[in-house]
């Protein structure tokens, strides 16, 4: 039975193909099988929205030729430019952020320093050193006076050792 | 030809405003957005371009920028197919009356030309979606643009033998793509029916 279909002659060629022949053999079986009935409509259908979606055509813009001319001098010059130098203009953009938020966080911390009073207190004089411990200390039971003090340890001629 | 060779950009400006018709129509075939038609038809140009130096000049420049086109448009399609866009099952509101209308033959009536002509093109490329790049390409070739077997055996590298097949092939998947979309649009309207009962 299945020979006497007509789907495959339905999809040997288009649909508007089909002579007046072959169109009667098609007509003249669809009218008692209904499988391939359902398959010519099918056919019919397909061929006009083929018909349909052809006459559909994107024609070229008036800068196409342009644009097409303008990508091949730029794959060029790509081409053209050595690996470095292309590796430094993908990277640049990231390179130089993080630059700036180095400088920013650095101007950041010193800012912070500059203007915190205990901070400033600790860069004074070390708590260990001759000044402080003369002068900063008031515990000192010595009658001499400050300046005495500084220059007992400052005194040029001492500083040899004699 | 010799001096687009030879890398002579007026030479191959020349090339590209003679063959973009050409190029553009075979996009055409593939895609229906006029951006995507234009990338396919530039990314073409280009590798025309690049590849210049291995044309022979045995056939026709024509046939070699078309087979290009052709191969650069499949693989666009194919990678495009990942990330599909419309299915069949995802019909508009337009689509099943359209096919009803096919049908029974008042299309003419109901429909003003061009809008019926934009949905038919829909419906369309909804069906050609769900199938593979190059039957797709046969079928819009032939069927379509009603081109001889043999130019598009040209275009495509394959043997007239293997193009007829291949239309065969997809001329079945598509007509049982269109069966199954009409089952499904008159059981829907049948449903819709019985509701409104």
């Amino acid at each position: 039975m299945s020979e006497n279909h007509i789907t495959n002659l339905l999809d040997a060629k288009p649909f508007s193909d089909l002579n007046e022949e072959e169109i009667s053999t098609v007509r003249s079986h669809v009218i008692t099988c209904f499988e391939c009935r359902s398959a010519y409509e099918s056919a019919k259908i397909t061929s006009s929205l083929l018909e349909a979606r052809t006459s559909e055509t994107v024609e070229a813009g008036p800068f196409f030729k342009t644009r097409v001319m303008a990508e091949i001098r730029a794959r060029r010059l790509a081409s053209e430019e050595p690996a470095l130098m292309r590796m430094w203009k993908s990277a640049r953009a990231l390179v130089t952020t993080m630059a700036l938020l180095l400088v920013v966080l650095a101007g950041i911390t010193i800012f912070t320093r500059a203007t915190d009073p205990q901070e400033a207190a600790l860069v004074g004089p070390s708590m260990y050193s001759p000044e402080y411990v003369v002068l900063a200390r008031g515990d000192s039971d010595d009658d001499l006076t400050n300046y005495q003090v500084l220059e007992t340890i400052y005194d040029p001629e001492d500083s040899d050792g004699q | 030809m010799s001096l687009a060779r030879e890398g002579n950009e007026r030479a191959f400006e020349e090339i590209v405003c003679r063959y973009s018709p050409r190029v553009f129509r075979i996009a055409s075939r593939f895609f229906r957005q006029p951006a995507a038609v234009e990338d396919a038809a530039q990314e073409s140009f280009l590798k025309a371009y690049t590849q210049l130096s291995s044309f022979e000049g045995r056939g026709s420049l024509e046939g070699w920028l078309s087979r290009i086109t052709a191969n650069q448009c499949i693989n666009m399609l194919r990678h495009a197919k990942r990330r599909p866009e419309a299915a069949v099952s995802e019909l508009t509101d337009h689509d099943g009356p359209w096919l009803e209308n096919q049908l029974g033959g008042l299309s003419a009536e109901r429909h003003e030309a061009g809008q019926r002509s934009m949905v038919a093109a829909d419906i369309a490329e909804k069906v050609l979606s769900e199938l593979s790049p190059e039957d797709r390409m046969v079928l819009m070739s032939i069927d379509g643009e009603r081109l001889p077997v043999k130019d598009v055996a040209e275009m495509t590298g394959w043997s007239e033998s293997k193009v007829k097949v291949r239309a065969f092939r997809a001329r079945r998947r598509m007509r049982e793509a269109v069966e199954n979309l009409l089952r499904r649009t008159r059981k829907t309207g049948s449903e819709e029916g019985r509701k409104d009962e």
